[in-house]
């Protein structure tokens, strides 16, 4: 019991070093893990639909497999890259206002230069998070809602379209190609156009063998 | 990937916000935009865009788009009710269980009050009380979107499948 204390009260700590300072990366991780959970409802949602007819399944299942995959992947890559951006425009000092500017005065920091870490720099001082934090957050958050339209709203509907389209259209050239190895071969008649009980037991014989082969080949 | 940074960081001009409106949109939209204003926003924005996209995909028929953009709308609309509602209740049970007096006899008020907690309210402090709230609602999220969001889904997009193809058929 003292056990499950300790790893909760651990867990806490964990979530309060890692994420009390950095609200975008909670959006991101946590985002990536509710489309993923979300997805998965959805592919139920449409298994278990009888009102959707099979020939939409066949486009909406692989739709959806590729909405989750493309979603969750492009959330997590597009979101943290622009979540990343923001957060070196303010730890560079691109992006600055007066607090920041106030705190570093007088102490030989170029602002602006890429090689230029605030974060790192300043990162033990009381004042220092006090003037940076809500900038920062708040660079963050815009960067990570801009990234999340983007992924979510724009490139993941086009990938997925796309992705469900070529899953149909290779259905429906599979189940084309199906039928017509399934239909009986045509009737041929002889040259003379006398078509005899022979040539009839011929023919028969010569579509029995072509039957049984589809029926092997659907197994 | 860190040249693509480093290239964009060193092109944007250099910015320094000075009290004015901008300053205030940026302070503003880290205090009060959480994970179910997010989720909010990427709502609103994927109702004004994803349906269109789906209606205009020229690469399958008439029939599958019209399906397709009627699931996006039931997914859509279902995905912000549960989203937004699941994460602002566990951010508030959050909240109301985190609390950083000492209460005696009452340990339900710190039941979510990490030990390195600082001793007053700080901006870092809401940042996590967010962070746990968020971590517990995709917990939350899990049963949610099975036992309503899924249903849901299912009715909206037969519900918009019929208005839709109703409409398809009056017109022709």
């Amino acid at each position: 019991m003292a056990n499950i204390g300790n790893m909760w009260q651990s867990l806490k700590n964990n979530i309060f070093q890692n994420y009390s300072k950095d609200a975008g990366k909670m959006i991101v991780h946590a985002g990536a893990l509710s489309w993923f959970l979300s997805s998965l409802a959805q592919i139920s949602v449409i298994v278990f639909n009888d009102k959707i007819p099979p020939e939409q399944k066949k486009f909406l299942i692989p739709q959806e497999i590729a909405d989750a995959v493309v979603n969750v992947a492009s959330f997590y890559i597009v979101t943290k890259a622009l979540k990343d951006m923001g957060q070196k425009f303010v730890s560079t000092g691109k992006w600055s206002n007066k607090a920041i500017k106030n705190f570093i005065q007088g102490k030989n920091i170029k602002l602006g230069d890429y090689s230029v870490n605030l974060e790192t720099t300043f990162g033990k001082s009381e004042d220092f998070h006090k003037a940076y934090q809500p900038f920062k957050n708040g660079v963050a958050m815009i960067t990570t809602t801009i990234g999340s339209i983007i992924s979510s709203n724009i490139l993941t509907p086009i990938a997925r379209n796309k992705f469900g389209a070529n899953r149909q259209k290779a259905y429906i050239a599979n189940e084309k190609g199906k039928l017509d190895a399934m239909s009986p071969a045509p009737i041929v008649l002889p040259a003379q156009n006398r078509f005899g009980m022979d040539d009839y037991k011929k023919q028969v014989s010569l579509n029995a063998t072509k039957t049984s082969t589809n029926a092997q080949m659907k197994i | 990937m860190i040249n693509i940074t480093e290239k964009i960081v060193s092109k944007i001009p250099k910015r320094e916000f000075n009290g004015g409106r901008g300053e205030k949109f940026i302070n503003w939209f880290g205090k009060n935009i959480s994970t179910p204003e997010n989720r909010l926003i990427i709502g609103i924005s994927a109702l004004a865009s994803q349906p269109f996209i789906d209606l205009y995909n020229k690469e399958v028929d008439e029939k599958t788009r019209i399906i397709s953009c009627a699931r996006t709308l039931g997914k859509t609309i279902s995905g912000i009710i549960t989203g937004v509602a699941v994460r602002a209740g566990f951010i508030h049970l959050t909240k109301k269980y985190s609390e950083l007096e000492s209460v005696e006899n009452r340990q339900l008020k710190n039941f979510f009050t990490p030990s390195k907690a600082p001793p007053k309210m700080t901006y870092a402090y809401k940042q996590y009380q967010n962070a746990m709230g968020m971590l517990l609602a995709v917990f939350g999220l899990i049963i949610t979107n099975f036992a309503i969001d899924a249903p849901l889904t299912n009715f909206l997009t037969n519900h918009f499948t019929k208005k839709f193809e109703g409409g398809r058929n009056e017109k022709s």
